[in-house]
């Protein structure tokens, strides 16, 4: 990375109203790379890294944020970040972990970080894709992503103002982007009047003008307009481009806070929006007015949020072992058919075959457009729309395809009755469960109550002493849940199979559902009654159980005993 | 920022007779209720024919498309035979408040001498023209005839009415009939 790179990527954040207060955080969390050593010899406080040096501070039980992932340091603060794999970080240091990953590609790539930005988004926040493609092509990329335009001029100043090293990279460009600046317009543009494309004013004098990298000029009055407007409709914000027609440039926050300064924290917030939920992963968490998000290394696994939520980062489900994402996804869409909700749905929406988000076609044409990950697929076959075309056959090889499933159906009448009793069977079993769960979550909530009786009963009990009462609960809790889904599992399973998998899973399932059948009547004992050895013992062996249970179906049902 | 002067602006530009083909007036008094027309391109079914456009300019305008629909009816893969909605990304996704209420006229222009059946609002003509391009020139060209072009069908239109049976039942007997007149009365008449 070159002096000057530097020293513009510092320009862009040097007006960040958090650089100064953690000026004094950024060189302790440097310690151990290398690269950054390097940096913090400047003089500078360079804000990129802040976000994630506030958030050691403030959350010393949270692991450091972004620079666990990527970053080549290999331990500070807190001895278990490294290995926590899903995290949980709030909403206040996303900013930093979005730097973070932005922070790689910028020094990459030798890009603006307004670029970085839009470039992430345009790969979804894929690393590895966007480095494959951008070396496959670099120009291509860029045009892809929308900032080409934007990352030549970068390298266009640096060619004509490396003896200067007076610009600033992101300056909102005039009439040339090259040699314009505020205060002194070209001598031969100044005295001709100009005019906006969008108001149709056409006595504007060049300072009066504001353009993108791309050169588009348009009245200042205008662009606070359209992007204004482009922030109002959501956030699908962040993929506006230059308001000239059939211009690709993408427009970045530099823009909004040049021209539209007041939406500039609602342009942010869709920014760090668009960063959790395009990624793959991070997630937000599911929890009611939660906003801490999840984010994992390996694109899966189980988390539990401060707020009490737990779920699944890959699907944002309650955690559902021993089923997987997909088959429970089936599963609750087949559960929820009854209620005249998921009925509407069902009739009026699919879903993204990519992200997975509910659409309702309202109008248009069969060609999709997915506002959430911008998917593009057929309306009618859920197939990517690039596979349709003249070549193909048309759109409507589509329409053919449904009639034939249709017709599938009528003559498998009886099979579909079969299949029906089949789902009711595993449904009957796995609503008990959810019931018992839920049941066992209230009982939960009285078990404070119950420990202090419990304690009072006897002289020499201390509070400790009846812990052992809230474990065997939520023990209680985590057992229903597994065996819910133990249903949703072997409804899955091929029925077909013959090597007696299924035999020997429903097997384990049946002793877990009589343990948890015990644990449940010794923990729901009279006070005057409890069987304190039984229970902790109850609890123990279950534990163990439920622990190997899923093990064995994570590994695959091999026979071993 | 109000978008007043620059639609006045606009449909001083496009009124009628501005030479390019298609113009835009107000309604009534409100600028923002527009009626625009289009001349359909020679050498397509299309020819002859005049096409009305709703136009409903939002306030939004032009950082908002302004929406469209054809009160002609016209057979056409990418705009509704029934509501006349039009399928066309810079109405849509790909509009730029640099674009004007002409540029988007002359746009539709330009769609009816170049469908995307790939990308159809109305499946059954898409089928159509994908299928048996043959037939759906011939029907396209019949719809321009009826519903835009005052001149050719309506005289038939207008003898048939004028036997005295309903417009509706007129036209509806003359498409059954490949607009001869003799077959429709008819067909009408029962005989």
């Amino acid at each position: 990375m070159s002096e000057s790179d530097s020293e513009e990527i510092e320009y862009q954040y040097s007006d960040d109203s958090d650089s100064d207060a953690e000026e004094t955080a950024a060189p302790q969390e440097d310690s151990g790379d290398e690269e950054r050593k390097e940096e913090s010899k400047d003089e500078k406080p360079n804000p990129l890294k802040t976000p994630s040096g506030k958030h050691t501070n403030a959350n010393p039980n949270a692991p450091p944020t972004g620079s666990s992932r990527f970053s080549l340091s290999p331990d500070y603060s807190s001895p278990s970040s490294s290995t926590e794999d899903p995290r949980l970080v709030p909403s206040s240091s996303l900013k930093g972990e979005m730097l973070n990953v932005l922070e790689e590609i910028i020094e990459m790539l030798s890009i603006p970080e307004e670029a970085a930005g839009a470039l992430m988004r345009c790969f979804k926040w894929n690393k590895e894709k966007l480095i494959a493609s951008y070396f496959d092509d670099p120009e291509r990329c860029l045009q892809k992503a929308g900032v080409l335009k934007r990352v030549r001029m970068l390298e266009d100043r640096q060619d004509a103002s490396a003896p200067t090293k007076t610009s600033r990279p992101l300056t909102p460009s005039r009439t040339s982007p090259r040699t314009a600046t505020r205060s002194t317009p070209l001598p031969p543009s100044s005295p001709l009047p100009q005019t906006c494309l969008i108001c149709c004013d056409d006595d504007l004098t060049p300072s009066e003008m504001y353009s993108m990298p791309c050169s588009h000029s348009f009245c200042c009055d205008c662009w606070s307009g359209f992007l204004g407007n482009k922030i109002d409709e959501g956030p699908s914000c962040v993929y506006a481009k230059c308001p000239q027609a059939g211009c690709e440039e993408i427009v970045s926050g530099e823009e909004v806070k040049a021209m539209a300064p007041s939406k500039i924290s609602q342009w942010d917030k869709y920014e760090l929006r668009s960063f959790v939920d395009l990624n793959k992963n991070t997630r937000w968490c599911p929890g009611t007015d939660c906003t801490m998000v999840a984010i994992t290394k390996a694109g899966v696994g189980d988390v539990k949020c401060s707020c009490g939520t737990s779920f699944c980062v890959k699907c944002g489900e309650e955690p559902h072992t021993p089923v997987v994402c997909k088959d429970l996804s089936l599963w609750l869409e087949k559960c929820q058919n009854e209620s005249e909700t998921a009925n509407w749905i069902l009739a009026n929406t699919k879903k993204c075959p990519k992200c997975a988000t509910r659409i309702e076609k309202n109008q248009g044409c069969n060609h999709m457009v997915c506002q959430q990950c911008k998917h593009e697929f057929c309306w009618i076959c859920v197939q990517p729309w690039e596979d349709h075309g003249a070549n193909t056959g048309g759109y409507y090889k589509c329409n053919k395809f449904s009639d034939k499933s249709n017709s599938d159906d009528q003559s498998d009448a009886a099979k579909a009755q079969r299949e029906l009793d089949r789902y009711l069977h595993y449904y009957q079993r796995y609503h008990a469960h959810s019931q018992a769960q839920k049941f066992a979550k209230k009982q939960l909530q009285q078990t404070e109550q119950r420990m202090v009786q419990l304690q009072d009963g006897s002289a020499h009990t201390s509070w400790i002493d009846v812990q052992f009462l809230k474990t065997a609960t939520e023990q209680l809790v985590e057992c229903r849940r597994v065996l819910k889904y133990t249903y949703t599992f072997a409804y899955y399973l091929d029925p077909s199979d013959k090597t007696g998998k299924k035999e020997r899973f429903e097997h384990h399932q049946e002793m877990l559902e009589k343990f948890t059948e015990n644990l449940s009547e010794l923990s729901e004992q009279s006070l005057d009654k409890m069987d304190r050895t039984g229970v902790v013992n109850m609890t123990r062996v279950v534990d163990r159980f439920v622990k190997n249970l899923c093990k064995y179906v994570e590994d695959g049902m091999e026979i071993e005993d | 920022m109000s978008s007043d002067p620059r639609i006045r602006k606009e449909l001083k530009e496009c009124g009628p007779d501005n030479g390019s083909g298609v113009f835009a007036v107000p309604v009534g008094d409100d600028i923002h209720d527009l009626r625009g027309e289009i001349l359909g391109s020679e050498d397509t079914p299309f020819q002859g024919g005049i096409f009305n456009i709703e136009i409903k300019v939002p306030v939004q305008y032009p950082f908002e498309p302004p929406k469209m629909r054809f009160i002609t009816k016209i057979w056409h893969p990418n705009i509704s035979s029934q509501t006349g909605a039009i399928c066309l990304d810079i109405l849509k996704d790909q509009w730029s408040p640099a674009l004007t209420i002409k540029t988007a006229l002359l746009s539709l222009q330009a769609l009816l001498c170049a469908a995307e059946p790939t990308d159809p609002q109305d499946a059954v003509v898409a089928e159509m023209y994908i299928k048996n391009r043959v037939e759906y020139d011939r029907k396209a060209k019949e719809w321009t005839d009826t519903y835009a072009n005052p001149s050719v069908n309506s005289g038939k239109i207008q003898r048939v009415v004028e036997m005295g049976f309903e417009k509706e039942k007129a036209v509806k007997a003359l498409e059954e009939n490949e607009w001869d007149e003799e077959k429709a009365v008819n067909a009408l008449l029962g005989m």
